[in-house]
């Protein structure tokens, strides 16, 4: 790609999807610009380039917008192919978008769902996330560290909000989640995340995140006493 | 000797998909059609132990789940006469409006067809999402131009969208509505006629009538009250 290439994306700064996306351009080493939204305000700029969901993580590439975090990512795999995020085989590259699609949908919903809402919704995303963290153990392939092997893919990519996250969900939820005697894939897939610098780069502060987070469900507490539905605050 | 097998439902929209993008490639393939619960084969459950559904492609023992990962796991292992368009931009538009399928339209639709209080918020719904994936075929078939959501060619957004042409009849039906095709969605409506005269598509989607009837009894024998 040309080094003139613009590149920015638009996000939110707790977005787990926005994370993803940071992510993927940083291992790929892409520079690009972060434009912070502000969800209660959105920008002409989000409304005209997400129409359909108006919604964050939007990436623009030389003029052209594409949304919905796993669009972007398989669209930033392929418009940067070096270093991949995908195994070379066809099987291994289902596996790598199924289990992102199962940490999109499953894991970082019912994430969402632990600061969203309220009474037997919160109840049920408690129990559901430790379950899921416990199929993520078990899906992890061979050794390691990354989900899929040796290197990293499109899996680890949609999971790397964990990592942030982690202290989050188990505030919200009242919980802990399995520790590395039960979970030692999980742990060791944390722990290689953790000190990996394009991961470091890609996400917020751990604490910074926690106090964002509780502050958002005292909002939604207050303001949306049913819990939050959709989109962000 | 490759051995492919289709786990699937043949009401299923998202079922049917598997078998039409098989056909396509010319690719041989045994079918094996599934039961609901509690009836699921231990085949289905053992091969996608994480959701337990339907469709599964089973190639050389080796299982893939979820049917739009599985349309694209068709294209790389049979590389030939492509699905997805050539240019990352294209393939994104592709995935982000079979996903807006996915997420958006099967859920109006499921509303009308299952709900008891949201019929007539996802007949509203529906007639929104039909109308951007009008706009979405206007952009990618060159304002009509040409043929398919794949351009020239019968593609990846193709394959995904014609399995809810069966199903229209049940959202009419149950929902009590007929759906403006002739007068606000006239590019869908060419297109699904153009679509139901390829040979994958007559030889795997159900009549209307069959698959209402059957949706009928199922809302008979699950839905309470």
């Amino acid at each position: 790609m040309a080094s003139e290439d613009q590149v920015k994306l638009l996000l939110i700064r707790p977005s787990p999807f926005a994370m993803s996306c940071a992510l993927a351009l940083n291992h790929k080493g892409v520079k690009f610009e972060v434009v912070e939204e502000n969800l209660r305000s959105k920008s002409e700029l989000l409304l005209q380039t997400n129409p359909v969901y108006k919604q964050v993580p939007v990436l623009h590439h030389n003029g052209r917008s594409i949304s919905q975090s796993l669009v972007i990512l398989e669209y930033i795999q392929e418009a940067w192919p070096d270093p991949s995020l995908l195994p070379q085989t066809p099987y291994e590259r289902a596996l790598a978008r199924f289990w992102a699609d199962y940490i999109n949908k499953k894991f970082l919903e019912t994430g969402l769902k632990l600061m969203k809402r309220f009474g037997e919704e919160h109840e049920t995303a408690r129990k559901d996330i430790v379950q899921q963290f416990e199929t993520l153990e078990k899906g992890m392939i061979g050794d390691g560290p990354f989900f899929l092997g040796s290197r990293m893919s499109l899996a680890d990519v949609a999971l790397v909000p964990l990592v942030p996250w982690m202290a989050s969900f188990e505030a919200l939820g009242d919980l802990k989640f399995p520790d590395a005697q039960q979970c030692g894939r999980m742990h060791r897939w944390l722990a290689a995340m953790r000190e990996n610098p394009n991961v470091i780069a890609s996400v917020p502060d751990s604490d910074w995140l926690l106090n964002s987070t509780i502050n958002v469900r005292q909002y939604i507490s207050e303001h949306h006493p049913g819990g939050l539905l959709e989109g962000g605050v | 000797m490759d051995k492919v097998k289709v786990l699937s439902k043949w009401v299923s929209m998202f079922g049917m998909r598997v078998p039409i993008a098989l056909e396509e490639k010319g690719v041989k393939y045994e079918y094996q059609e599934e039961d609901l619960a509690p009836n699921k084969s231990d085949l289905l459950l053992q091969m996608n132990s994480v959701y337990k559904k339907i469709p599964v492609l089973i190639h050389n023992g080796q299982p893939i789940c979820e049917s739009l990962i599985i349309l694209q796991y068709i294209d790389e292992a049979w590389d030939y006469k492509q699905l997805l368009p050539i240019n990352p931009y294209d393939r994104a538009l592709a995935r982000f409006w079979a996903d807006f399928i996915d997420k958006k339209f099967f859920d109006s639709g499921f509303r009308i067809v299952w709900s008891k209080d949201k019929v007539e918020e996802g007949k509203r719904d529906m007639l929104e999402n039909l109308q951007f994936l009008e706009g979405a075929l206007k952009e990618m078939s060159a304002g009509g131009s040409l043929p398919f959501f794949g351009g020239k060619d019968f593609g990846f957004l193709d394959i995904a969208f014609i399995p809810f042409a069966c199903w229209f009849h049940i959202y009419e039906t149950i929902g009590n509505f007929k759906i403006p095709f002739d007068s606000e969605y006239p590019l869908l409506d060419a297109w699904v006629k153009r679509c139901m005269e390829r040979d994958s598509v007559k030889k795997v989607l159900p009549s209307p009538d069959r698959a209402l009837e059957h949706i009928l009894q199922l809302r008979e024998r699950y839905m309470v009250g």
